[in-house]
């Protein structure tokens, strides 16, 4: 009996150790955020077998999956552990600078330069404005990226005999008639920020410009500033004239408030690209677009720029690329992350994607197709969020808080200002 | 003088005991240590972490946010305390009067434990929605619109709203621990006690209560510090807003370590929690230490 069992280990432990001999390459981590519960997800998946199956001799491949927000605990939990994936997705500089910051990321140069499958230019300036600190060091490829789209459901306006509001009074106007026969004027909840934050920042850059706001990030721009109180004053307004949902945290985040748009329960919404495919095909068929109307005293025209950020982008693992061992690997995994095939897969998903190619119309969703009809039957100028140009993610959490607390009258104006600019105090002054 | 035999059975029951000696060390004692280490430096989980000894407690008691969440939380344990245990046991008690459906009943009545947190969290949240949820709705039927209200959006309303769900879906725990409990008390007691006059109300707070002391005491103790470390419903169902008005201790050491990249400061919340619970635990056990009585 010990005998066999003796000869039954030494078996096990020589399979062991073959097993560990035929896995000899290197292993590489790769990390994104769609579940196969996505159309995204499904082409990923099988996109990415392929590849691995296709280099195995390169290196073992693997795709861990955190969906959409769970990857940023994903990553945080990874980065805790000493044990960053080699490539992964994650969102704009902001969001990551205390990884840049720590020299765990590669700047990105230094992949292009190895590279023959993607350039600087195949990406708008813009895009990769969204993963610099300072216009010279680039943490992150874009390849995700969204737009703000203000739509209305032409058949409610159609039925209550409604125009289009182009200013606050008409909006003001508008949402009292439609508030009387039970429909929500503006599908807009505060979750966790989202969506107001859009809206906000809408509201907000009809009175600043970019440059105000990256102001922002470096502290040469007050929160606590009179533009800023304006807007969010404006918000409050819109919020107590019952324009919002009734239940701003509930009806919060992008779901809900897509299911009030598919269920005719309200009549507007200020959308965003990923939000495509929430929509049931023949209520988004019913969408006008339009610009979110002018606030008073506004100096820029809400019809001449919109929300439109790549907020997502591919990182890399600095030492990892570094490691002679899985350069090469890493590179054909870059490679086909970039490839145009597996930026289509994103698109036929419903995202919005940020690099310069050519689409099969065939394959991406009518509302997809429609979007960027209105994209680009007007150049507009590419504005920012408020969330993006915060320079700490304790900082933007202080805002998103703050901000669903103003969405459902919680607090004052004054009073969110105040906590933001607290929060920003805080991190500017240690 | 130690036999042979002795010493053998000695490594015998050390042998079985060791997993589960190693895996808590590892798990529990160990994990505490490193959290507490972590809790006296600063760190953002890159680089080595900076030694800067209690500060992060400092500036913990003087933090208001903090102050916030652990009203919440001592809100949540009050809620559990006073709904939870007393109904689970009077249901306990009904229950183990049942001869008809007994099982079924039981089932029932501990479903809402084997439900996941998020599905339960989500349910009540779509139920709770001013807009589209049918509470309201279901108030207005039964004559009761005038309690119609914004549950998840009204900083007065939303803790309630969101500790609600928790104390339900818990309920099953404490029920069936008492259950068991109330079953094996001698039936000559319940019925000497019947003879003598003793009824309902009574019969619970005279009879059962004293002679399950020790398990009220063991229940007790479950629901304060499952209460404490609560996260699930506040994060599903609101993510702790609007604000931090139905965020728990647990819900602000998340938003610092895995939103805000601040693992020690959030660590240092964390730890917080096991000392309220030591601290309830040790107070609780000296106060009522010899309250039961045996049978």
């Amino acid at each position: 009996m010990r005998k066999s069992f003796r000869g039954f280990m030494i078996l096990v432990l020589l399979l062991a150790a073959s097993g560990l001999v035929f896995a000899a390459g290197p292993n590489i981590r790769f990390s994104n955020f769609w579940t196969d519960a996505t159309d995204t997800g499904k082409l990923f998946a099988s996109g990415f077998k392929a590849f691995a199956d296709k280099n195995k001799d390169l290196a073992n491949y693997t795709m861990e999956i955190a969906q959409f927000d769970d990857q940023r605990a994903k990553i945080k939990v990874d980065l805790a552990a000493n044990n960053l994936p080699d490539v992964f997705i994650y969102w704009d500089y902001g969001s990551y600078s205390t990884m840049a910051d720590a020299g765990l990321l590669l700047e990105v140069h230094d992949y292009l330069k190895a590279t023959k499958n993607l350039k600087w230019g195949d990406m708008p300036q813009g895009a990769w404005d969204s993963n610099t600190p300072d216009g010279k060091n680039y943490y992150g490829i874009p390849m995700k990226g969204f737009v703000d789209y203000f739509v209305a459901n032409r058949d409610i306006f159609k039925k209550y005999n409604l125009k289009y509001p182009q200013t606050l009074d008409d909006l003001y106007a508008v949402g009292k008639v439609l508030s009387k026969n039970g429909i929500i004027p503006l599908a807009i909840g505060s979750k966790g920020g989202n969506a107001g934050h859009f809206l906000h920042a809408e509201i907000l850059q009809q009175y600043v410009d970019m440059n105000w706001m990256k102001g922002l990030t470096t502290g040469k721009v007050k929160f606590d500033s009179p533009e800023m109180l304006k807007a969010s004053q404006l918000c409050l307004d819109m919020a107590k004239a019952g324009l919002f949902p009734k239940d701003t945290v509930g009806s919060g985040d992008f779901a809900p408030p897509a299911s009030l748009m598919n269920q005719e329960q309200a009549a507007m919404i200020n959308a965003q690209t990923w939000m495509i495919n929430m929509f049931k095909n023949d209520i988004a068929k019913k969408f006008d677009y339009m610009a979110i109307p002018k606030m008073p005293g506004a100096k820029r025209d809400p019809s001449t720029f919109r929300i439109a950020v790549a907020n997502n982008s591919w990182l890399i693992n600095k030492t990892s690329f570094n490691d002679p061992k899985k350069q090469k690997a890493m590179i054909a995994l870059l490679d086909w992350a970039n490839s145009d095939q597996v930026i289509g897969y994103i698109a036929q998903g419903g995202d919005w994607i940020v690099k310069s190619m050519k689409l099969d119309p065939t394959k991406l969703l009518p509302f997809y197709t429609q979007v960027q009809t209105w994209e680009q039957a007007k150049p507009k100028e590419a504005a920012t969020m408020v969330y993006s140009v915060l320079p700490d993610p304790v900082v933007q959490e202080a805002y998103v808080s703050a901000l669903d607390e103003l969405w459902a009258q919680s607090i004052t104006a004054e009073a969110f200002v105040k906590k933001v600019q607290a929060a920003l105090d805080k991190f500017f002054n240690g | 003088m130690r036999s042979k035999l002795h010493r053998g059975d000695n490594l015998f029951s050390a042998v079985f005991v060791s997993p589960a000696f190693v895996f808590y060390t590892v798990f529990v004692i160990y994990a505490i240590g490193l959290s507490f280490f972590y809790t006296m430096t600063k760190w953002k989980g890159v680089g080595t972490p900076v030694f800067v000894w209690f500060r992060n407690y400092v500036n913990l008691v003087k933090d208001a946010e903090y102050w916030q969440v652990a009203g919440n939380s001592f809100t949540l344990v009050l809620l559990a305390l006073f709904i939870q245990n007393p109904v689970a046991l009077v249901l306990a008690y009904l229950t183990s009067r049942i001869k008809f459906a007994f099982k079924p009943i039981r089932s029932v009545i501990f479903l809402p434990c084997v439900i996941s947190a998020a599905t339960t969290g989500l349910m009540f949240q779509l139920l709770f929605n001013a807009d589209i949820g049918i509470f309201n709705g279901i108030l207005k039927a039964i004559g009761l619109g005038f309690f119609q209200h914004v549950w998840l959006s009204d900083s007065k309303t939303v803790l309630f709203a969101v500790a609600l769900p928790q104390v339900w879906q818990y309920l099953g725990i404490q029920f069936i621990i008492f259950l068991a409990a109330i079953q094996s008390i001698p039936q000559e007691i319940i019925e000497s006690a019947r003879i003598d006059g003793a009824t309902g109300g009574n019969l619970i707070l005279r009879i059962i209560v004293p002679l399950l002391w020790e398990v009220i005491a063991i229940c007790i103790i479950l629901t304060v510090t499952g209460s404490l470390k609560a996260f699930d419903m506040s994060w599903i169902m609101t993510w702790g807003g609007p604000g931090l008005n139905s965020a728990y201790i647990s819900v602000l050491m998340y938003r610092h370590a895995f939103k805000g990249f601040n693992f020690s400061y959030g660590t240092t919340i964390a730890m917080t929690i096991l000392l309220w619970s030591v601290l309830f635990i040790v107070v609780f056990r000296g106060i009522f230490r010899k309250r039961g009585v045996a049978y």
